[in-house]
């Protein structure tokens, strides 16, 4: 490994998606990543646990699509949900939107985030959960599986809850573009 | 990017029995110096740490344990994960635990503590240290408890099982690397 | 009454909305702009100024930016409190469907579909098959802590329409004997409940004890269920009957029912009386106290038995049992809980009228049509640490200087002039004293951001200005600048304060949480020039007006730590003797004078701290 360091941490792909060396990406033909992704060290994206049974007309064989801008910072784990249906288990895509932050230690089996969603450290979002546009996570919460998080949400609490709306001005509160701004959320 | 074999394979691996029908992950990590036994069906994640440097481990049939994940048994006496429990990621047991139990993400299970049958460990939830957990426990939220009375055991083993199947045409696995 | 400082997150910038100031709308403009580093200040004329952010009132008028909103026409700031709510849509949160207004009126503001939450952890219900297969009974279950609808005897034939059936088990018996004729029944309950009055006429001859046995088992949506079936017979059979001939009084007296009535919800309720009394059709109007016919002894010893039957264990708390209509007293009388609908809804100025956000209506999208938000109109001020190492925002040593960097970001089109101005000592029974280093300065135009890239850097103000960041710390210039922000040093120096545990003659402590808690008011005034309408002028007129807008807005700096500052504790022999007396003097007032009200307003804004 130390060779490897002078090279610099973060692997560039072509979108401008920025990967540490130092995570692990399991089964990367099935994840695509929109761009000006980052993915910090120790963070484990399953790529692997993909669709068994046939998919869908057109969803082919991705596991998890990352939209732009998007933040996975250290030891999250992003990992795509399954179940049971109709006699056979299958793992189901995750699709996570542009903008979103994930925080430190975080485990997401999500079958949907959309985008804006800032989702604090240490949280555990359960499997097949919907969350919807512009939504802050607080730190420590425990999303059920099969939870729908509407936007402009504030969500905390073991099992989480909605606790408060959010402002209009969510989508700009929310935004991921500078890194500044994320290097303030990761404290 | 494939794992890299973990460099600490040169420590000496432990004496393992593993039945025929495991899946285990390449990437996963045994280390320690007492036997590791592992039942029929069940499947190790990659990345999954079990340390048998201070006692012995033994895992049933049809479990699932989940990357992330630290098995290591506090003392001489060992740890016992019996048939059908899943453990999630990031879960860290260092007690036993019983059938058909689930030990959710992040959960931690203390030094010498026991699960019992068909107990739910909800997300982040603890068992302290020696701490023993009755049949059909669920803990929830912040530490809330309850009896399980749904009567969907019988369905989760079901369901487990399936999951297996699937997971066995996913996880490539190696069982020869393990084996000495 | 607040655990100290894990809580906190500093630094907070709050900006205050003058809605509550009764006389002008505009702040008044802040005491000498051009000098406010000058100690020198008449106590009296300054403190009628200055922005108290202790004072009680202030909890409530004080915002973080991104709350706020904007009325171009009043060219004013809004807040939560000055505006007006309407609702756009209603819509589940779980399964975002639009319901109709008309069905929300009708059926309650809760989803019919088949979204429920848990009764014992509240996390959402999903349906889930008993039978080999996905075949039935089907049951709804908790994903988090396995309740199910089977632990309280609930399965349902099919998968869907879960709302309906749950309804209709639901379904009081006393609903059998309402549809055969004796209407009254699903009224009685209700008379029988222990809220106190209701107007009778001669209900109590229809109670008879064994009667109210099972009624007093009815749930409010039980009897909601069969008061809705007694007046749509009511209705169906309308003729002679004077309360049946008006289906307007029905209408008013559904809504009512349902919680949201047309109208003025007091006028409907005043008429709903008057149709309930009319419902038996004897006529005659009596009003009855009920107390003292339900026998609450009974009631207990029946209680007592359940508990000593169940264990403490069966018992709910006070979350399950409030979230339910019925407030359950045991775990085997919850009921799954329907989602209640949330709401989107535009915002209106309270001055004016005038929209200053309104959503597009579909539930999933978050475009809005209008969305006129302060951070788009008034400069941001941010906070940041000017040595940003190892620095504790929560423990603020006393007596010793912090210099923090305040960053104020343009969002206008415009360059804009800003003035700083702040009380040399901060409000409060233990002023900090706070200096600004540069109180007037430009901001640039918050132009594209590929425009500073592609204009020669001659025409910047960036170049001609000196930056305190470069040259030293001076008085007077700035700290750095960008495109459309402009970053100024700000000074502190916390006082000393008694340590948590003394206590004054009146037994209260010298100082409270509140007050080790830093709060700089700081008034900001921005003056710039913008061309005249843009819109309908056009480009060729070069009409420029000038604007000028003046907000308080309040710094919360950090905490001041209870440990003393080194040099303090050397000099002298104890803590408590290193402390100026003149500061111990000032306590004593300023917890005399105000005790109460400053315990409560700092319980409150603590609490707001904790939120944020």
């Amino acid at each position: 490994m130390p060779p490897k360091q002078t090279k610099g941490e973060y692997i560039e792909t072509d979108t401008g998606n920025k990967v540490s060396r130092k995570s692990v990406i399991l089964g990367s033909q099935n994840i695509i990543l929109g761009g000006k992704t980052i993915i910090q060290a120790d963070c484990t994206i399953r790529g692997d646990l993909r669709r068994t049974v046939a998919p869908g007309q057109n969803s082919g064989n991705v596991a998890i699509a990352v939209g732009r801008y998007c933040f996975l910072s250290r030891s999250s784990v992003l990992r795509p949900p399954g179940r049971t249906h109709q006699k056979t288990f299958s793992y189901y895509p995750m699709k996570i939107g542009d903008h979103v932050f994930v925080g430190e230690g975080c485990v997401v089996e999500a079958a949907l985030i959309g985008s804006y969603v800032h989702i604090a450290k240490d949280c555990v979002i359960g499997k097949f959960a919907i969350i919807k546009d512009c939504v802050k996570i607080e730190e420590g919460t425990v999303i059920a599986p099969n939870t729908v998080i509407p936007s402009f949400s504030l969500v905390s609490g073991r099992p989480g809850v909605v606790i408060d709306e959010l402002p209009e001005t969510a989508q700009e509160g929310l935004e991921c573009r500078s890194p500044n701004h994320l290097m303030r959320s990761i404290r | 990017m494939p794992p890299k074999p973990r460099p600490s394979e040169a420590v000496a691996k432990p004496p393992t029995v593993l039945a025929s029908s495991v899946v285990i992950a390449e990437a996963a990590s045994l280390t320690g110096t007492f036997p590791i036994k592992i039942g029929a069906n069940t499947v190790i994640h990659p990345r999954a740490k079990l340390t048998s440097a201070q006692g012995p481990i033994t895992i049933g049939e049809h479990c699932i344990i989940c990357e992330r994940t630290q098995i290591c048994p506090p003392g001489a006496e060992g740890l016992v994960i019996e048939d059908g429990v899943v453990v999630e990621v990031n879960a860290v047991v260092e007690g036993s635990v019983g059938a058909g139990s689930v030990v959710e993400v992040g959960v931690r299970i203390g030094k010498g503590g026991s699960v019992g049958l068909n107990c739910k460990l909800g997300p982040l939830t603890k068992v302290l240290e020696g701490e023993v957990i009755e049949d059909n426990t669920v803990i929830f939220g912040s530490g809330q408890r309850r009896v399980d009375a749904s009567g969907t055991a019988d369905a989760r083993r079901r369901l487990l099982e399936r999951h297996i199947e699937s997971l066995r045409v996913l996880i490539p696995s190696n069982p020869s690397k393990f084996v000495n | 009454m607040v655990p100290p400082s894990a809580t906190y997150r500093f630094p907070t910038v709050h900006i205050s909305c003058p809605c509550d100031e009764s006389i002008a709308i505009t702040p008044k403009s802040p005491t000498k702009p051009g000098a406010p580093a000058v100690p020198e200040e008449d106590p009296d004329e300054s403190e009628e100024e200055t922005f108290d952010p202790r004072a009680p009132r202030s909890n409530f008028s004080l915002f973080p930016l991104d709350n706020l909103l904007y009325c171009e026409d009043c060219k004013q700031i809004r807040c939560p409190r000055c505006v007006h709510d309407e609702i756009v849509c209603f819509f589940c949160p779980n399964c975002l469907f639009e319901v109709p207004s008309s069905t929300v009126k009708t059926d309650g503001n809760r989803c019919t579909r088949n979204c429920f939450s848990c009764p014992i952890c509240f996390a959402s219900l999903v349906v889930a098959p008993t039978g080999e297969g996905q075949a039935g009974p089907y049951i709804l279950l908790c994903n988090h802590c396995l309740w199910s609808s089977g632990e309280i005897g609930i399965e349902f034939e099919k998968p869907t329409s879960i709302a309906a059936q749950l309804a209709e088990k639901l379904k009081p018996p006393a609903l059998a004997r309402a549809s055969s004729g004796s209407f009254t029944s699903p009224l009685s309950p209700m008379s029988a409940s222990s809220e106190g009055y209701f107007p009778s006429t001669g209900a109590p001859t229809i109670i008879t004890p064994d009667d109210e046995e099972d009624k007093r088992e009815l749930s409010p949506e039980e009897r909601f269920i069969g008061l809705k079936a007694h007046y749509a017979q009511q209705k169906a059979g309308a003729g002679a009957d004077e309360y049946g001939s008006s289906p307007g009084a029905l209408s008013r007296l559904m809504g009512l029912i349902s919680g949201l009535g047309s109208g003025s919800r007091s006028r409907s309720f005043g008429r709903g009386i008057g149709g309930f009394s009319n419902i038996g059709g004897k006529g005659k109007v009596e009003w009855t106290e009920w107390d003292a016919v339900k026998g609450i002894g009974d009631d207990e010893e029946e209680l007592v038995e359940r508990i000593k039957e169940i264990g403490f264990a069966g018992t709910t708390n006070k979350e399950q049992r409030i979230a339910q209509n019925h407030q359950p007293r045991f775990i085997q009388d919850l009921r799954p809980l329907a989602t209640i609908l949330r709401t989107k809804r535009s915002k209106r100025c309270r001055a004016c009228r005038h929209i200053l956000v309104k959503p597009e209506s579909k539930p999933t999208t978050i475009r809005f049509r209008i969305k006129l938000v302060a951070m788009n109109y008034i400069p941001a001020l941010s906070i940041s640490r000017l040595d940003p190492t190892t620095f504790n925002y929560s423990a603020l040593t006393p007596l010793s200087t912090h210099q923090f960097l305040l960053t104020i970001t343009n969002p206008l089109f415009d360059p804009i002039n800003i003035t700083l101005a702040t009380p040399a000592k901060t409000p409060g029974s233990y002023p900090s004293t706070v200096t600004i280093l540069c109180p007037t300065f430009e901001v640039g135009a918050n132009t594209d951001v590929w425009d500073e890239a592609l204009q020669t850097t001659a025409n910047t103000p960036t170049a001609a200005i000196k930056k305190g960041r470069k040259t030293g710390m001076l008085i007077g210039t700035v700290w750095d600048l960008g495109r459309n922000w402009t970053t100024v040093v700000i000074e502190l120096v916390p006082p000393l304060l008694p340590l948590p545990g003394e206590l004054d003659e009146d037994g209260d402590e010298l100082a409270t949480e509140d007050d080790r808690l830093v709060q700089v008011p700081v008034s900001v005034r921005v003056v710039y020039e913008t061309d005249l309408e843009r819109d309908d002028g056009g480009l060729g007129k070069e009409a420029k007006e000038k604007r000028e807008h003046t907000y308080w807005s309040v710094l919360g700096l950090g905490r001041i730590s209870e440990k003393m500052p080194t040099t303090a504790v050397e000099d002298v022999a104890g803590p408590s003797a290193a402390r100026p007396t003149s500061l111990v003097s000032i306590a004593g007032k300023g917890v005399a004078g105000r005790g109460g009200a400053r315990e409560e307003a700092g319980e409150s804004r603590a609490n707001r701290h904790s939120v944020r």
